[in-house]
Parts: C-alpha cells; structure tokens; sequence
C-alpha cells in the first residue's frame, strides 16, 4: 500500500511540474540574453543544453520511477535507468544530428548497456516487466524525436531546391537542416541566423559562425541577394532566398537587384561662359543581361562576379564628412549618378547657351554648309569624339540627321558613354536623362532673353501709339483747317458787306480801312492778343489812322 | 487537411492501447495470480503515466518549435505559438483559427494580424475588389493572386499590391522653350494595368458584370519595374504610377514642348487683325490639342512596354515661368484696349469746343501775323502806309493762303461773288454796288432763282 502511495504522489507530481515547468518557459528563450549581433554563445552553453532545453521539461525520468516497487529494482538502479535508457535516444539522435560528439554519444550508450545489465542481472527481475518498462521510457523519447524531426521541416523555412551543389551542405537532406538548426539554437550557441527585411540585415538568433552548432541561416527577400564573407576574404554571394551558412561564413553586404534609380544636380558652363544647371538621373542595377523576373524563380542576376564587382566599385572619399566617418566607403549606388554626373558636366561645355536649346528642326537645310544647324551637328559629332563612343548613325533617318532637340542628343550620347562606363563595374544603366530643363545658374540671362522677347510687343505696341498720334494730327489738322476756311470766309464777307454799308463811295482808302478794321477787331479778341505780339494792335491802330477816311463814313462802317 | 493533425493523436492512442493492453499481459500474466484493487490503482498510475509522457513528448515538441520560430521571426510568444500551431496542425475554424489580412484601395491593411505581415502565412489572404496581390515566398516571387479570398502558405507573404483602377496623377513639368524661355505644363495622365489580352474584352457589350481584367505577365512587369530611389525611409520606392509619370510621361512630355518656342504656344500678336506696322514674326500658335494627340501616343507606346494602358494624357496650357513675361503680355493686352481708348479720346477731343475755338484762334493770328508781316516794314520805317499796301498785302495773304492751304482756295472760290466785289473796287477806285460789278455765273443762277 504504501508503495501504490509513492506512486500516485510521483504521478500528481508529475503532472503539477509539468505544469509549472510550461509555465516557466513560455516566455523563455534559451539565447535570448545575448545582445542582437553580437557573437552570442555563453562558455556554459553546450550540446547537454539542447538536452536541458528540449527534453528536460519533460522531466522524462519520472515515469520509470512509476515503476518504483513493481519492477523489483533498487530506486538508485531505477532512477539511472529512468534518466539513461531515454537519454541515449536523445544522445545518438544528438550524435547523428552532429551536436553531440561521437565518443559522448558512445559513452552514454555504454553506461546506460552498463545499466541495464546490472539490472538484468538483479536476481527475482521480471524480464516482461523489464521490457515493457524500457519501452514505456523509449517510446515517448523516440516519439518525441520523430516529431521534431517531422515537424521543424515544417516550421524552419527551408527555400527552393535551386542551391548551389557544389556546397556541402547541398548534400544534407532538407528535414536534417531543419532539424539542425533547431537542435543548433538549443545548444545555446548556434551558428547566426540573419534576415533581410526592407534591404537591411537583420540578425535574428545570435551565433558564432566558427564555433557554433548547426548550419547558419540567411533568409533575404526576393530581390536581395548577400554577400557572405569567410573569415577575412569574400566568400560568395547568398540567394535570394533561403540560404544555409557554412563554418565561418557571415553575411558582409546586401545588394539589392531591384532597379534604382539616382538623382544629381550637375553644374556646368557652355562654351560661351554661361553657367547653367540641371538635374540629371539615373536608372541603373546589377547587370542581369536578357533574364526577366519570373515566378517561382529567383531574381536573376548574370554572376556572382557582377555582383562582387559592384562593392568593389564603391570609393572612399573623405570631403564633406565628419573624422568619423571620413573613411567610409560611398555605397556603389552613388557610383552611377557620379559618373553620369561628370560626362554630363563635360558634354554641355560643347555648346553655346543656344545651341542647347536648339536643334535639327529642318533636316534638309542641315545639310547645306552655310546653316548653323551644320556647326549643332559638328558639336554633336565633336562630344561623340570626346566621350569615346564610336559613331552612331541612330539618330539619322536615311541622310538626314533627326537630332530635334540639343538636350536628347547630349542624353542620349552621355548615357552611351555611362552605360559603357558601368558594364565593367557589375552595372548596367538602363535609362538616364537630364529630368530637369536646362536653366542658366544666373537669372539676370534669363531676364535678357525676356526683355529680348519683350520687344517685338513693345514694337507693336510703340507703332500702335504711332498710329494714334498720327490720326490725332490728322483731325486737329482737319479742325485748323475748318477754322481757317471759316475765317477767310468771314473776312472776305466782312469786307463786302462793309464795302456795301459805305453806299457807292467805296475807294480805295475805304477798302483799306475795312480790312485794317476787321484785323483790330479780330486782333481785339482777348484770346487773340494773347497769342499776338504785343506790338501788333498798337501797329494796326496807328495803319487804320494812316488811312484817310471821312469822319462819317467811319460811323457807317 | 494537415496528416500531422489526425497521424499524431492516432499514433498517440495506438501506442497507448498499445501499452495499456500489453501491461496486463506482463504484471498479470502469472498463472493463479488474483487481480487486487491496489494493482488495479498500479495499472492506472503506470498507463497515466505513459499517456502524459506521450502527450508530453508531442506537447513540448511544439514548445521547442515555437520558442525557435519566436526567436527567429522576432515576434511575440503568441504569434510564434499560433503560427507554430497553424504550420503543423493546419488552420481549422474550430481549432486554430487563421488570421485573415485583408487587401483593399490597393495596399494591405495596416491593422492586419502582424505575423501575417513579418511571417507570411498559413493564413487567408481577402483581396478586395480591383486589387490584385503578389506574393512572394522564401525568396521567390510566388503567385500572383486577384480578387477574392485565398489561403496563404506558410511563408508566403504579400509582397505587392496592384491597384487596378485607373490612376490618375499630374504633374507639373517645367521646360525651357526652343528660345530659352522658361515655362510650364501641367500634365494629368489616367492610366491602369494593362487588362489581359488587347483589352477589347472589357469593351464587348455582354450582360456580364463589369470587372477589372488583369494580365498577370502585366502585373509581374509592373511589380518589379519599380526603382529604389534611396537606401531607407518612407517613399524609398517609387510606384509604378510615379514611374510612369516621371520616367514616360514627364520626358516626353518636355521633350515635346522643348521643340518649340514660347510664341508658338501662347502668342497674343498672332489674333490681331492685319494692321499697318512691323511684319508678323510669331508662328501659327501650336495649338495644345494637337501636342496633346502626340504626345498621348508616344506615352501610350512607351507605357505598353512597362504593362501599362494609358487611358488619356490631359495638356493644360503652357505658362511662363518668368513674370515678366506674363507682365509683358498684361501690357501688351492693356495695350490693345488703350489702343481703342486713344483713338476714341482723340475722336472726342477732336469734336471738342474749344478745341475747334482754338483752332478759330490760332487761324485768325496767323492772319493777322501774315498781315502785319507785310505791312511791318513799312510801319518800322516810319512811312506811310498807303490803303493800296494795305489792300494789296490783304489779297497777298489771301493769295499765299490759297497756295499753302488748297482749302482757303475752295472758300476763295465759294465766296467769289464778294471777293469780285474787293476787287471790283480796287481797280476802279469807285465802286458802283454790287449791280454794276462783273458777275459770277452762280451769282447769276442764284438771283435768277
């Protein structure tokens, strides 16, 4: 009775520690205190951890002690036979995973053998008995271990078959590297796993990649591929994809295959000193040749030397940066922009300010000698020169030239020159243009061309002042001579009419006297006088009494 | 249906009764022996005790898988837990229960489960209407999946959404015209996926419901045409909307416009009527219809390489930059109206009275200036002046006048019948009245009236 007690005491207690124990860990993590990126792998951590970790909440010994006074074997026999007959599973299974050292495994193995035979050897043993209790332990240890073989296939990311075969690691089953890896975290000190989120490098499970256990791993996006280093030297280029990491290897730099594309503002000045400015861009990636983006397919790339070509391009220039970071390298997709940047700035030095926002708009005239569209052409020719491109007959339909626009012509050469700039250096520059117009640096050359433009309107506008002045002329004539038509009318009626008045005894002094009269009385209109000489009235006063006329007939006139 | 979900409890049980049905045999097997209540108790606590370490086993299998996955997504103990959970046990509306991530107004929505987001599935993926989804798969683009609702695998995230409704954007394009002006075009473009084959499909008069065809070599151009225009923070990719409008639509279109000048596209002079004054210099004014025609083919031809259809380019007009040109082109207009202004005041001054009293003014000083002229010489000598110089200097003047102005000859003429009647006095030196003076031809018609 009491032994039942024992038991039933054992069962609750190992019921209520598995409780307490998947309480216990829910929230821990057997590396979780090592910083992320560092080489993590404590001097504690090793292959018994994964033992601990993995099967140590099983508190896998207990039901053998189940059989504590059932089986007839000393407790201390018992208890080691509980903790060795699951423990050599779990140590050969270690051993095959290769976490566990062969002569480990091997010595597990030859005590648990040394346990069972002084168990066997123990007189009044059940055999029956002693063989279903070494099931009842194995059993639920080899199951344990079929699962996880099963399962972290199913939970460990595993990628596409397309790997490289020359790896050793290629040869390793895919459901062993899964289980690798699982059984590598355990220990406490795997190999690194890395992931690359948004093109950055993320170090998800702290390692080390000489020391730990289990393969690395590096999962990337689809359009990153990585750059692995061994040691000090560059090891190879990883995906994109699922990668398993060998001894030593870690991820050195992420290249992204996707298109990129640069801008850069470039000054330059044209060949009659007017400085100008403009934004060039430029759209670039690792060379991929004539491979398209697929599904189910990697992101295509041509080699691996393309992409190492590409950070061994990237420069060090310390100007603009702070002692700090002086000697850090120029990420390589600036490199395009650069070059680009610096063909351009020589390119518009070939041309005047007119000739860039000029072009070939009649072709046939083009190619009379006296056009200036010969001298845009002899420049275009002259840059194809400089820039090293062999000549191109592209932008010519038959005989004519079709460059309709200086600033396409200048793109259009620089991006050939660009393209061949970059081939050797892993790149290849798909499109490049200057996006922005080109604009003079100094506003006052603007302002001329405006005020050059302005004055065909102000012509305009000056003969249309003309116009109005000369009609204005024109009436005031018109109006002069009403006045005056009227005023001869009215002398010579005036003079009539008095010569009239002076009833048949008109002479000469008469006459005289009529029109001397009629002068004073016009010259006596104040509005007149103003304009006469002062001199004038008293003159025509003194005439008219120069001319003799009889004291009466003065009353009649 | 997930094996692991009905192999496990099978094997779980089959291993059990197994056990439970061989124990008996070896603890009871003894011939005579007497089943006690207390090896009864023994049978239970030894098959208990078996049962709980098979489920054990099984149990913290799935804690080691989950406490790796959580290190290696980085994400929560219950993220891990439930996707640990869905990978090996499969989603099942009564057990597990999938996460759903829905896709709408082309993009995914940011309140969605994160795991689906940072892990990918097993989950459901609900795609709106006019949304079309990429997704990608331990690096590799994977499917490509429309409208409606669909399991995600394990791993398999959404890498991109395609918006199929007809996108619309404008832009402001900035040039320099072929004479070095400085201006701009603002520039609309509707655009959209390019649906499967010409597209002729979406304009067949059927009684089907209208939807957003998609091709999927399209949706995969259009996917991974994007660029990266820096290395982080927010807009490092540009779409493939933006795409088009800076890469296609904006180089066309300022290649375009940079062909011709300024007067070409906006030239008030052109519209004026024929007038005297300097030749016309201003070209026909291209009209921006006809750019637009142009320019709406060429990026329609550029777009359909990049999987794209352009459903319409919108021109608006071009604009100068420099204000001064748009001053100039103020006063030219001010111009225009002051033009009709001027001549309208000059009309009225001309009409004015005083004007025309001015001119009566001016007329009689001149007359009597030209008079005095004559006479001046004499009357500074001190002489005489005799009626004869006087009256000769009077027809002198009436004679130059008619010479200089051809109207003074015309009222000479109109008023002969008095002028005769001058003269007649001064030749015979006594007038006799107008009877015995020669007479006119008019002055006779005129009495005889």
């Amino acid at each position: 009775m009491p032994g039942v007690t024992v038991r039933i005491g054992l069962l609750a207690l190992y019921l209520a520690g598995m409780v307490v124990l998947n309480r216990a860990l829910r929230d821990r993590l057997p590396v979780s205190d090592a910083p992320k990126g560092a080489m993590a792998g404590s001097m504690t951590a090793s292959p018994w951890s994964a033992v601990i970790w993995i099967w140590g909440p099983t508190l896998w010994f207990v039901p053998g002690l189940l059989w504590y006074g059932i089986l007839g074997l000393p407790l201390l026999l018992l208890l080691l036979l509980s903790l060795s007959l699951p423990l050599t599973c779990y140590a050969l299974f270690l051993w095959r995973s290769r976490v566990l050292p062969s002569y480990v495994g091997g010595g597990v193995l030859l005590m648990t053998l040394l346990f069972v035979l002084v168990a066997v050897t123990t007189p009044g043993l059940s055999h029956a008995k002693f063989v279903l209790f070494t099931v009842s332990l194995v059993l639920p240890a080899l199951f344990s271990i079929w699962l996880l073989t099963v399962w972290a296939s199913q939970v460990v990311p595993l990628g596409c078959a397309c790997e490289d075969p020359s790896r050793p690691i290629s040869t390793v089953p895919r459901w062993r590297r899964a289980l690798f890896l699982v059984l590598g975290y355990f220990t406490g000190r795997p190999k690194s796993t890395w992931v690359v989120e948004d093109g950055q490098l993320h170090t998800r499970i702290a390692g080390n990649p000489w020391m730990g256990y289990g393969p690395g791993l590096l999962i990337t996006e689809p359009e990153n591929v990585v750059v692995l280093t061994s040691g000090s030297r560059i090891g190879r280029v990883a995906g994109p994809g699922v990668v398993f990491l060998e001894r030593g290897e870690a991820p050195y730099r992420v290249v992204d295959l996707r298109n990129q594309v640069r801008s850069a503002r470039v000054d330059s000045i044209t060949s009659d000193g007017i400085e100008v400015t403009t934004q060039v861009a430029c759209s670039f990636r690792v060379r991929r040749g004539q491979a398209e983006v697929r599904l189910g397919e990697s992101w295509p790339y041509r080699n691996q030397r393309d992409v190492l070509q590409v950070l061994f391009t990237e420069e060090v220039d310390p100007s603009g940066r702070s002692p700090l970071d002086a000697h850090t390298a120029h990420p390589w997709e600036d490199l395009p922009t650069q070059v680009a940047a610096h063909k351009l700035e020589q390119a518009l030095s070939f041309y005047t300010l007119d000739q860039l926002y000029a072009g070939i708009v009649d072709p046939l005239s083009a190619l009379a000698e006296d056009d200036p569209q010969v001298a845009l052409l002899k420049v275009h020719r002259r840059l194809e020169a400089a820039l090293g491109l062999l000549a191109s007959d592209r932008r010519r339909e038959g005989d004519r030239p079709v460059d309709r626009l200086t600033r396409s012509t200048v793109d259009d050469l620089v991006w050939r020159a660009v393209r061949e700039a970059l081939l050797p250096r892993g790149l290849e520059a798909y499109a490049g243009r200057i996006v922005g117009p080109i604009v003079p640096s100094n506003h006052g050359v603007t302002e001329q061309r405006v005020e050059a433009w302005k004055s065909r309107f102000i012509v305009k506008v000056m003969d249309w002042h003309a116009g109005v002045e000369r009609k204005r002329f024109a009436a005031l004539e018109k109006i002069r001579q009403e006045a005056r038509e009227k005023l001869l009318a009215e002398m010579v009626d005036e003079t009539s009419r008095r010569l009239q008045a002076g009833s048949g005894s008109n002479s000469q002094d008469l006459v005289a006297y009529c029109i001397l009269s009629i002068l004073i009385k016009m010259a006596g209109v104040p509005e007149v006088q103003q304009l006469l000489p002062e001199s004038a009235m008293p003159a025509l006063e003194q005439l008219q009494q120069q001319v003799g006329v009889d004291p009466e007939r003065k009353g009649e006139l | 249906m997930n094996l692991s979900k009905v192999l496990i409890p099978v094997i779980i049980g089959a291993l059990f009764l197994a056990f439970a049905a061989s124990l008996p045999i070896v603890l009871w097997s003894e011939a005579g022996y007497t089943i006690r209540p207390v090896d009864q108790i023994d049978f239970l606590v030894l098959v208990a005790g078996f049962g709980i370490a098979l489920v054990t086993a099984s149990g913290h299998m799935m804690r080691v898988l989950r406490q790796y996955s959580q290190a290696l997504h980085d994400v929560s103990a219950e993220d891990a837990a439930s996707l640990v959970d869905r990978m090996v046990l499969g989603s099942d509306p009564y057990v597990v229960r999938a996460p759903v991530l829905r896709v709408q107004a082309g993009q995914v929505d940011l309140d969605g489960p994160p795991i689906v987001h940072k892990v990918g599935g097993p989950a459901k993926l609900s795609v709106d209407l006019h949304n079309v989804v990429v997704t990608s798969r331990m690096g590799t683009l994977y499917r490509i999946l429309g409208p409606g609702f669909h399991d995600l695998e394990a791993f398999e995230r959404v890498w991109d959404v395609v918006d199929l409704r007809p996108q619309r954007r404008t832009l402001t394009v900035e040039f320099v015209t072929r004479d070095g002006m400085p201006a701009s075009c603002q520039v609309s473009i509707v655009c959209r996926v390019a649906p499967p084959g010409d597209g002729a499909s979406n304009s067949r008069e059927t009684d089907a419901p209208p939807s957003f065809g998609y091709d999927v070599e399209a949706i995969l151009r259009v996917t991974t045409s994007k660029c990266v225009r820096k290395v982080e923070g927010s807009h490092r990719v540009v779409d493939w909307v933006t795409g088009i409008v800076s890469d296609v639509l904006e180089e066309t279109v300022r290649d375009r416009l940079e062909l011709h000048r300024l007067d070409e596209f906006l030239n008030p002079q052109y519209g004026l009527e024929d007038e005297d004054g300097p030749p016309r210099i201003a070209t026909s004014p291209k009209l921006i219809t006809d750019l637009e025609s142009e320019i709406e083919a060429e990026v329609r031809a550029k777009a359909r390489e990049r999987g794209v259809v352009v459903d319409r380019v919108e021109m608006g007009t071009v604009r100068p930059a420099e204000d001064a040109i748009s001053r100039q082109w103020l006063e030219f207009w001010q111009a225009k109206l002051q033009k009709g202004i001027d001549r309208y005041t000059m009309e009225a001054q001309a009409s004015h009275e005083q004007l025309a009293a001015n001119a009566r003014f001016e007329a009689r000083v001149t007359f009597v200036n030209r008079m005095l002229e004559e006479m001046q010489s004499y009357h500074e000598e001190g002489l005489t002046v005799p009626p004869q110089l006087v009256i000769a200097s009077f027809m002198e003047v009436l004679h130059s006048m008619g010479n200089l102005w051809p109207e003074a000859r015309q009222v000479l003429m109109r008023e002969a019948a008095n002028l005769m009647r001058v003269v007649g006095a001064l030749q015979e030196g006594d007038v006799r009245g107008p009877a015995s003076s020669p007479s006119l031809p008019d002055e006779q018609q005129t009495r005889s009236r």
